[in-house]
């Protein structure tokens, strides 16, 4: 057995760490005092005077003082997962999971790793794969993951729920958040002007303009055709406190992982490879995350990355990402990469899905009509 | 020396969505109930032993773990954790709409040449994370004695075996990590936290897992698998094997269990009969005058209660030489209403209501709503009846001014200083600090208080009718700012049982 294969044995025993933790500081390519623009989310529906009324999603202040610290996400757990996920298609790494890609008419053509439900996803469903996963899926209910392994590693890495059929759920070894910390928000505003006069034009009178000048609702000014100001919106923020990725990789999770009767070490090794290739990816999680928002390393903030024992016990670890990538190869080598495939998105399969889930749909209110 | 089983969790992001329902305005969990800690042990149990002696997540049949985790249930169910966890503040509720599993409707229309078409079908996840401030682990305590100690010992690998398989606490997206095993009382008191103190069990709090916890959870994880099953939704029942608990922190003021009435005309019940705010004293005589009265019906009730109505309905505290020093005896609280909260309140008392102490079981509260709905008032010089007593909606907007829970707090009837003052400000504070250790607020409760003039609906403190044994003491009005929300009826001072000091919440939107 080679060294490179066992190296990080101790990170899968059962007396080794709980979780492997990063945490790196981020700026703004502008510098650390730009701006930035998080994640917006809708407004919460409702009367409630304190309701979410739309925007960044910021916390605090938590003394209740209006200077208190606050906290601001960036980027969400799903978001980063989604960010590393499709990185798995990219030549370097291509190698160490099956391709397996669905096509849907003659145009479309989607990866699993871009699928939002993983393995999980309904669109797996109707393909040639669909009593391959099930099985697979019912394995690792009774204690086996290597069939799954083999057609959805990466599922393995950021978890899956199988909710429309087995209902096997396999929790996230891998998340990663960006947040930031004691931001100023702030808003902006703008005013769009249209090229042309058209009222005087003739296009409209000049009272019809007046009226529709600043009035959102107005199908002139959503047309285009009046000057139109927007005041109070999204200007970003000033991150005073930093901003922080907090990366975990949660051996514990990855432990619960078995071959059935076989040996798991080979399956473990594999998923904690992938694992590590995406935990310490270089650019995946950072760089451009939207328009507005694109963060880099700060260069004077050195990186914390530590290992944590189950009683809270920190100590550091490390491995570069060259070093991830080398245990990962061997370990996909040694365990089996599964088999790349194209299949084919079945309409039939999923008309008759649609038809079963509205007749069960029927059913079961009947079957509840009937024992009410 | 004593030992204790100790379970840790560290969360590795600082967050935790726990909720106390799955509704979205359910409030957050927080420190994270004994019972999810159990179900957490479980479901990584359940992995961590899946293949032993056949058994598979829908059953945990391993010995092992079975006899462990059952273990562990019963001595929650008898001896409900101490908690120490970080201290956290709840962030916002912000909605996110995430996609829903129904990718194959969308490539359905891609293979129909519809390649634009795009994942419409979302749902709404309403997010409200618990925010940790001051650490990331919470501790869970169980105090051994001989015997269970004995029994832990016996368990404690299996038991760590299962922490250590904990992957979240929370939401799946609330990693964290477990550990478990048994340390001395040096090591239990160097644990960092905010303590929280569980209290009898039974009583509204966190949930615990009792003895049949266990199988419950099997059973409804075996529903849960199969609520798709021969193309037909099960609904999966909810867990109800489990038993509750109040958990406080040593700084919470604990609750008061209270009975309210409205004060309403004889000869229209339809209308109230309103009292002025000055006569807050007299009211609450003749409140107390009318419970008095009831305990005669209750006489084997009352005979079971340690001091007898005579202590704890009367307040005949002086009649027994031992209780004339030291803290007060357990015993009722009568308080007057003054209607307040609008621009319009007029300041009258139209609502009273009957109190525990603090910590009280509720027993009493309950005794007294329902021997003392429709009862009349009698006026002690004339003898006549003046107001019946009828019990009065919790939602009560004026009611609520005096109950709901706030930070901040303010005398809507004067506090009775147990002491002269002297006139000296820092003399005052002194004895309003002595009349909140009194009234059973925990020390470090109160962060700071200030005092103030009489508010505009009582007209001055002058004007107050103050039972003889008190006039010797000085009226004063205050504000009180609390370290957390704390839930009413407060009252303060030596007036607290007599119908003085009774304190409103200032709502914070106002």
């Amino acid at each position: 057995m080679s060294d490179v294969l066992t190296k990080y044995d101790a990170w899968l025993n059962d007396d080794g760490p709980a979780a492997l933790v990063i945490r790196e500081h981020l700026m703004p390519v502008e510098g650390r005092d730009g701006v930035v623009f998080p994640a917006t989310f809708a407004a919460e529906q409702g009367n409630d005077p304190n309701r979410f009324r739309g925007g960044y999603n910021i916390d605090g202040p938590f003394n209740g003082q209006p200077d208190g610290e606050n906290v601001c996400l960036i980027d969400s757990v799903g978001s980063q997962a989604n960010r590393v996920e499709p990185e798995f298609a990219k030549e370097k790494y291509r190698t160490l999971v099956p391709q397996i890609t669905i096509k849907a008419g003659n145009e479309k053509e989607v990866s699993i790793l871009d699928a939002g439900h993983r393995a999980g996803d309904a669109l797996l469903r109707c393909t040639e794969l669909a009593q391959e996963l099930k099985a697979s899926f019912e394995s690792v209910g009774k204690g086996d993951a290597q069939a799954l392994a083999r057609i959805a590693p990466t599922s393995l890495v950021f978890g899956v729920w199988d909710s429309r059929d087995t209902q096997a759920k396999l929790p996230r070894i891998l998340g990663s958040t960006i947040r930031a910390f004691n931001v100023r928000k702030l808003t902006r505003g703008a005013v769009y002007i249209p090229p042309l006069d058209y009222s005087a034009l003739e296009v409209f009178s000049k009272e019809d303009k007046e009226t529709a000048e600043g009035d959102k609702k107005s199908p002139l000014a959503q047309r285009g055709f009046v000057h139109n100001p927007a005041s109070g919106s999204h200007g970003g923020i000033i991150a005073t406190g930093g901003i922080r990725r907090d990366a975990t990789l949660n051996l514990a999770a990855l432990r619960l992982l078995n071959a059935g009767k076989d040996d798991p070490a080979p399956l473990r090794r594999y998923i904690l490879g992938l694992s590590l290739v995406a935990f310490t990816h270089p650019s995946a999680f950072v760089g451009y995350l939207r328009q507005g928002c694109t963060l880099v390393r700060d260069p004077d903030k050195k990186p914390e990355f530590v290992e944590v024992h189950p009683d809270g016990k920190r100590a550091p670890a490390g491995i570069t990402h060259e070093a991830a990538l080398t245990f990962a190869e061997t370990a996909a080598k040694a365990f089996g990469v599964g088999e790349s495939k194209s299949v084919t998105f079945d309409k039939n399969a999923a008309k008759q899905d649609v038809t079963e889930a509205g007749k069960k749909n029927k059913k079961t209110r009947k079957t509840e009509k009937a024992e009410a | 020396m004593p030992s204790h089983l100790h379970i840790s969790v560290t969360f590795l992001q600082h967050t935790c969505h726990a909720r106390l329902g799955k509704e979205d305005a359910a409030p957050n969990e927080w420190p994270p109930s004994p019972l999810r800690l159990f179900q957490a042990m479980v479901a990584g149990a359940a992995a961590r032993w899946a293949g032993d002696d056949g058994s598979t997540r829908a059953a945990l049949t391993a010995q092992a773990p079975v006899a462990a985790l059952g273990w562990l249930a019963n001595l929650c169910a008898a001896t409900p954790p101490t908690i120490l966890a970080p201290r956290a503040v709840t962030g916002q509720t912000v909605p996110r709409y995430v996609p829903n599993n129904s990718a194959d409707l969308v490539a359905a229309k891609w293979s129909r040449g519809d390649v634009l078409a795009m994942f419409e079908d979302r749902t709404k996840k309403v997010f409200r994370p618990t925010h940790l401030l001051d650490g990331d682990t919470v501790h869970y305590l169980w105090p051994l004695d001989e015997t269970s100690e004995r029994q832990a010992r016996q368990n404690e690998p299996t038991i760590a075996a299962a922490a250590r398989c904990i992957v979240a606490l929370g939401w799946g997206i609330d990693a964290a990590i477990g550990d478990a095993r048994i340390i001395d009382e040096p090591q239990a008191a160097r644990l960092s936290g905010e303590r929280w103190e569980p209290g009898r069990v039974g009583t509204p709090g966190l949930r615990l897992p009792v003895s049949n916890t266990l199988d419950a959870l099997i059973d409804r994880h075996a529903k849960f698998l199969d609520r798709l099953k021969d193309g037909v939704f099960h609904p999966v029942p909810r867990l109800r094997a489990f038993s509750t608990s109040a958990y406080r922190r040593a700084s919470d003021v604990p609750p008061r269990p209270f009975a309210a009435f409205a004060l309403r005309r004889l000869d229209d019940p339809e209308k109230s009969r309103p009292f002025g705010v000055e006569n807050a004293a007299k009211v609450a005589a003749m409140l107390r005058h009318v419970a008095c009265k009831a305990t005669q019906k209750d006489r084997d009730y009352w005979a079971a209660v340690p001091g007898g109505s005579n202590m704890y309905v009367a307040g005949h505290t002086r009649d027994d030489p031992a209780l004339t020093r030291g803290p007060t005896p357990p015993r009722f609280s009568y308080l007057p209403l003054p209607s307040i909260g609008s621009p319009y309140a007029d300041g009258m008392i139209r609502r009273v209501l009957v109190a525990e102490p603090h910590d009280g079981d509720g027993r009493h509260a309950k005794w007294a709503a329902m021997r003392l709905a429709a009862s009349d008032l009698i006026d002690e010089d004339t003898g006549e009846a003046v107001a019946t007593l009828e019990r009065l909606d919790p939602t009560d907007r004026v009611l609520r001014m005096f109950t709901q829970r706030s930070r901040a707090w303010i005398t809507a009837t004067p506090i009775v200083l147990p002491g002269y003052d002297g006139l000296k400000a820092t003399k005052a504070a002194k004895l309003l600090s002595r009349a909140c250790d009194q009234a059973g607020l925990p020390s470090g409760s109160v962060e700071s208080f200030e005092f103030i003039g009489p508010p505009a609906h009582t007209g001055g403190a002058g004007r107050f009718f103050v039972p003889k044994y008190l006039r010797r003491w000085p009226l004063r009005w205050a504000v009180l700012h609390f370290t957390e929300k704390v839930e009413g009826p407060l009252a303060l001072g030596a007036g607290r049982h007599c119908g003085l000091g009774a304190l409103s919440a200032i709502d914070p939107r106002a």
